[in-house]
């Protein structure tokens, strides 16, 4: 498939509310290489993504997806192109980008002397306060991700699958308009991949704009969104 | 987003690590006597020193400004390169990452660790400047407000070191320049107060209290001190703003890293934690078919080396260092252990670069096999490459240098490969070390108290004591061989039984 055509799905398998005509997401030719070796890590891309619709990035490890993740979370400069979300240039350093965009592209750092709900709620904390929002947005996401009977587990305590699951709780707790997934069903066995899927398809009704990179079949199907299939690994 | 969010985040990080009452009683207790035990006699000697004959002449030399000028320009130049590895403005990597991905201004998130640490450093800076300052006080060589000028100019000092290392974080390139600038300009006889009034770190040295100046002297240099922090912090905000996460997250792990194995006295492994990565040289290989598999691995060394040039130079170079120090010990017979021992311990921070494939090749035998070679074989393969290199180099060294000063050549270069062989083992035993065994942290009871840590440090410092007794023993090779050979045969031990022990 050619690198610069997006090929959308048509048919909405989530039955979200209809998504406005304007693209929240706007990629245009982007492309991305390496500094210091020249390769190229992104061959050039482009994507459109309107509010409260899902995209999905598929492609072979070394095509381009994490890099194209790390584009859009405004971590790694294109070489060539623009990105804008919400109509603005993608800066990581700018508060108000990061309060539109989440992302989730790889395990966070943990600090091993905090409890699993510890860590969830000082997260919470640096968006809510001590307000009784924080603890509830602490509560509603270790529940909805069945990680209220873990809350009081240690990191190095929690099995891969678990450790994924709290590194998604870490994203999922503060507010977003636009989320991003770098294979968010690393390491999860087929019903939390399912569980993974609900919780997806819950923040896309509530309006969020999210971009998942996946490798899984299942969870592809299961949110069911628009496809960008990036060719081969460079 | 303001401070609510901020104080409410770090009020869950600290309750982490909730003290009783009686935890902060015996951490006083225990600070108490550090600073009674380890840090007071150290005080009482440098007073001592200080207000001794020959301390007041250097504190009242002449060269003193000029000197104290020379220690600014080389802590403001060494904050600005070290910023660039280890800014100020950081934290914890899991506080950090929630606080500087919140909403909150980067410059709101991270203003507090700025803080702290202008504040250490200016604490410092005046403590240094307060110590020599009262031993000029207390013997009548300087006045109290020709001091006060000094410690203010001190004061300020510490506050631009540390805004000029959230330089260094936040404009890394930019600091590159400035901080060699400094240095370049410095070594080229800027330091003097007199002759450079127009540089800042000269104005710390114009500060200083020479006798007979009054605090009108200090005045100038304090308020252009005082301008250069203003500026620098006016910039703060904006450089806190520039910060980008991906850097921050990098400086933090980093640090968490070396701060976890410096606690386990893992030195080694702290110390590879900055260690450049290859950027160079992908495209040659450095696996080749050869006629002997030990020259693939000679060469697979050499090119892996060739892709970290900067670690290569250096490295060449302390084996260079090495090889004229011990050709100044075969000159000065007399007292030949002081420059052997400073060549011994140089030619061993030199082997922890070149001996990076001995590195590895302990690694792979701690571990299930991987090569189709016997673990021996493969040690012995990887050794090829630090013994040639530094033997060669050190030799030639020796040889150059000592030409025409001793009549035969034989004994240095004995020295010389006795001395390449026993660092190399020594190389070897540390690759093997593994961790911190617990049975040392158990106390060892003594009327003088616990004496655990001294098991814990000599562990920890192991390698560096057996490279000082290795340049000891090589320095007397000459009168008696049979130091040295000791040493090849409990280096040897060392490493056989670790050998014997690496799964």
């Amino acid at each position: 498939m050619h690198p610069e055509t997006t090929r959308s799905n048509t048919s909405d398998a989530a039955g979200a509310k209809t998504p406005s005509a304007a693209a929240v997401i706007e990629l245009e030719r982007v492309s991305v290489t390496s500094a210091d070796t020249g390769t190229t890590l992104l061959a050039s891309t482009t994507l459109r993504v309107r509010a409260g619709q899902v995209a999905v990035l598929r492609g072979e490890n070394g095509s381009g997806k994490t890099t194209l993740l790390r584009v859009l979370a405004g971590r790694t400069a294109p070489s060539t192109g623009s990105v804008r979300i919400w109509g603005r240039p993608v800066d990581e350093r700018d508060p108000a980008f990061r309060r539109h965009a989440a992302a989730m592209i790889g395990l966070h750092p943990m600090a091993p002397d905090l409890t699993v709900r510890d860590h969830v709620a000082l997260v919470s904390a640096t968006w809510y306060g001590t307000s009784e929002r924080a603890l509830r947005a602490t509560e509603t996401t270790l529940e909805e991700l069945g990680f209220t009977a873990l809350g009081k587990k240690f990191p190095n305590e929690l099995s891969s699958g678990q450790t994924q699951l709290f590194g998604l709780a870490l994203v999922l707790v503060r507010p977003f308009e636009v989320l991003l997934l770098d294979e968010p069903e690393q390491r999860l066995d087929p019903g939390r991949i399912a569980l993974l899927a609900d919780v997806i398809l819950t923040r896309r009704r509530a309006g969020a704009t999210i971009v998942v990179a996946t490798h899984s079949e299942i969870l592809a199907r299961r949110i069911a969104g628009q496809t960008l299939l990036l060719p081969g690994a460079a | 987003m303001s401070t609510p969010q901020l104080q409410a985040a770090i009020a869950i990080w600290r309750a982490r690590k909730n003290r009783t009452g009686g935890d902060r009683v015996s951490l006083a207790y225990l600070l108490l006597m550090v600073a009674a035990i380890a840090m007071a006699p150290v005080i009482r000697a440098l007073w001592l020193g200080s207000t001794s004959t020959a301390g007041l002449m250097l504190l009242t030399a002449d060269q003193a400004p000029d000197a104290v000028s020379s220690l600014t320009a080389l802590i403001w130049s060494s904050a600005l390169l070290l910023g660039r590895l280890r800014g100020p403005a950081l934290l914890p990597p899991f506080l950090l990452y929630a606080v500087a991905n919140s909403g909150m201004k980067r410059s709101l998130a991270l203003r507090r660790p700025v803080i702290q640490a202008a504040a250490w450093a200016s604490l410092l800076s005046v403590s240094v400047a307060g110590f020599s300052s009262a031993a000029l006080l207390t013997s009548g060589h300087a006045g109290i407000l020709g001091i006060l000028g000094f410690l203010g100019a001190a004061l300020t000092a510490g506050i631009i070191g540390a805004l000029l290392a959230l330089v260094g974080q936040a404009l890394p390139r930019t600091a590159t320049c400035i901080g060699i600038g400094i240095i370049a300009v410095a070594s080229l006889g800027g330091t003097s107060p007199r002759s450079s009034p127009f540089l800042p770190w000269a104005w710390a040295g114009a500060a200083y209290p020479v006798e007979g100046a009054g605090a009108e002297c200090a005045l100038l240099p304090l308020a252009g001190l005082t301008a250069l922090a203003l500026v620098l912090i006016v910039f703060t905000s904006r450089m806190l703003n520039s910060l980008n996460f991906h850097q921050l997250g990098s400086q933090a792990a980093k640090w968490d890293a070396v701060v976890t194995f410096s606690s386990t006295l893992d030195f080694s492994l702290a110390a590879t934690v900055y260690r450049a990565g290859p950027r160079f040289g992908s495209r040659i290989r450095a696996v080749r078919t050869c006629s002997h598999l030990a020259m693939t691995f000679l060469v697979r060394d050499a090119i892996g080396l060739l892709r970290t040039p900067v670690r290569l130079v250096v490295a060449l170079g302390m084996t260079i260092a090495s090889g004229v120090l011990l050709s100044t010990a075969s000159i000065t017979a007399s007292s030949a252990v002081l420059p052997a021992t400073g060549a011994a311990l140089v030619l061993y921070l030199a082997t922890g670069v070149l001996g990076q494939g001995l590195q590895h090749a302990a690694h792979v035998a701690a571990d299930y096999p991987l090569y189709g070679i016997s673990d021996r074989t493969l040690v012995v393969y990887h050794a090829l490459f630090p013994f040639f290199v530094s033997a060669l180099l050190v030799s030639a060294t020796v040889v150059a240098c000592s030409a025409g000063s001793v009549g035969v050549l034989g004994t240095p270069v004995l020295e010389t490969l006795a001395l390449v062989v026993l660092i190399l083992l020594t190389r070897l035993g540390a690759a093997l070390k593994g961790p911190l065994p617990p049975r040392l942290l158990t106390p060892i009871e003594t009327p003088a108290g616990d004496l655990s840590i001294v098991a814990q440090l000599a562990w920890a410092f192991g390698e560096l004591l057996l490279a000082i007794l290795a340049g000891m023993t090589a320095a007397i090779i000459p009168l008696t061989p049979v130091p040295a050979l000791v040493m090849i045969v409990y280096v040897t031990i060392i490493a056989a039984v670790r050998w014997r022990k690496r799964r």
